[in-house]
């Protein structure tokens, strides 16, 4: 009996340490905000008709109406810098060109180009904010000169760039 | 041969309880290992910034991710190797769950987040002259798809350091 006690005292000693054995552990957060993607929903083009030539320049101002529109949808209340071209070719598609001249858009957090409307702060555009449920509204317009440039129709694209 | 031994052992035992009846005394080894303590010290959390919804995965680098890895330090015996083990759980935030993927660097100077070695799980690393060694984990999320709620997102990773 005595022999066990000793064998299991000896067991005793070996396996002791083992279980004594420290370890620590601890944990952090991880984080990392999602925000609403940005998206065009309408483009609506500007349209000066039918001009006659040599008749010098026509402008048409954001304010008017039927002028160029985008809708667009992303994160509510966020900032986004947004640019636009400073001169748009047009082309008539048979080698001549024409230059669409923009006037300072205008934009919005409602679907009014006539109330709470605001000028971005140049004709490249600038810092604007979402409303509080993500809409933001633009409308630009501008100018093209018809003196000695030859009879066509010409088109080009006015592109925005939007960005958080 | 050990019986032999346990036989002696017992009839000596025997033999002095009767020559000494009335007082005895008698010794026994006393053994006991000490270990130094181990502290892992969670400096900063794991922050992947705001992501659009654009299908694209976000990455913090472990090694170039600056302040936006995650930092542990572990404090124990000095030029000691211990094991590491880690785990992370997904981000959710509202019905979106985001999961992820971590990478962890290492390194005994604090100093050497850049060139920090990769230490795999439940493997060894070896604390500097002062028992410090540091750790920096950065992460890949799957990708960010318009199907996830925007929000805040939140979860967490453990890591744990045996002696």
């Amino acid at each position: 009996m005595k022999g066990l006690l000793i064998c299991l005292s000896v067991l005793f000693l070996l396996v002791c340490p083992c279980l004594a054995q420290p370890s620590a552990s601890t944990y952090v957060s991880i984080s990392a905000t999602v925000i609403q993607g940005i998206a065009i929903t309408k483009a609506t083009g500007l349209s000066f008709g039918t001009l006659t030539v040599g008749t010098g320049n026509h402008s048409i101002a954001p304010t008017q109406p039927n002028v160029g529109f985008f809708t667009i949808s992303g994160q509510s209340g966020a900032n986004v810098s947004v640019t636009f071209p400073n001169s748009v070719p047009m082309s008539d598609g048979s080698g001549h060109t024409i230059a669409f001249a923009p006037a300072t858009p205008i934009w919005n957090t409602a679907n009014s180009q006539t109330l709470g409307y605001q000028t971005f702060p140049t004709v490249t555009g600038g810092t604007v904010s979402f409303s509080s449920t993500g809409e933001l509204y633009v409308w630009f317009g501008g100018s093209v000169n018809t003196n000695g440039i030859p009879v066509g129709s010409y088109s080009g694209s006015y592109t925005i760039d939007i960005t958080y | 041969m050990r019986k032999i031994l346990a036989l002696a052992v017992l009839m000596t035992a025997f033999a002095a309880s009767e020559s000494f009846a009335q007082s005895g005394n008698a010794s026994a080894s006393v053994a006991v290992t000490v270990t130094a303590q181990v502290t892992v010290t969670n400096v900063r959390g794991l922050n992947f910034g705001t992501h659009v919804q654009d299908s694209t995965a976000a990455t913090v680098s472990a090694n170039n991710g600056g302040t936006n890895a995650a930092y542990f330090t572990l404090q124990t015996s000095a030029s000691h190797v211990s094991t590491v083990t880690y785990s992370n759980t997904a981000m959710t935030y509202s019905t979106g769950t985001i999961n992820w993927t971590s990478s962890v660097v290492g390194s005994s100077s604090a100093a050497n987040q850049l060139s920090a070695a990769t230490v795999g799980n439940n493997t060894t690393v070896t604390t500097n002259g002062s028992g410090y060694y540091y750790f920096w984990v950065g992460g890949t999320t799957d990708p960010i798809t318009n199907t996830l709620p925007a929000g805040a997102y939140t979860g967490t990773f453990t890591l744990n350091v045996a002696y």
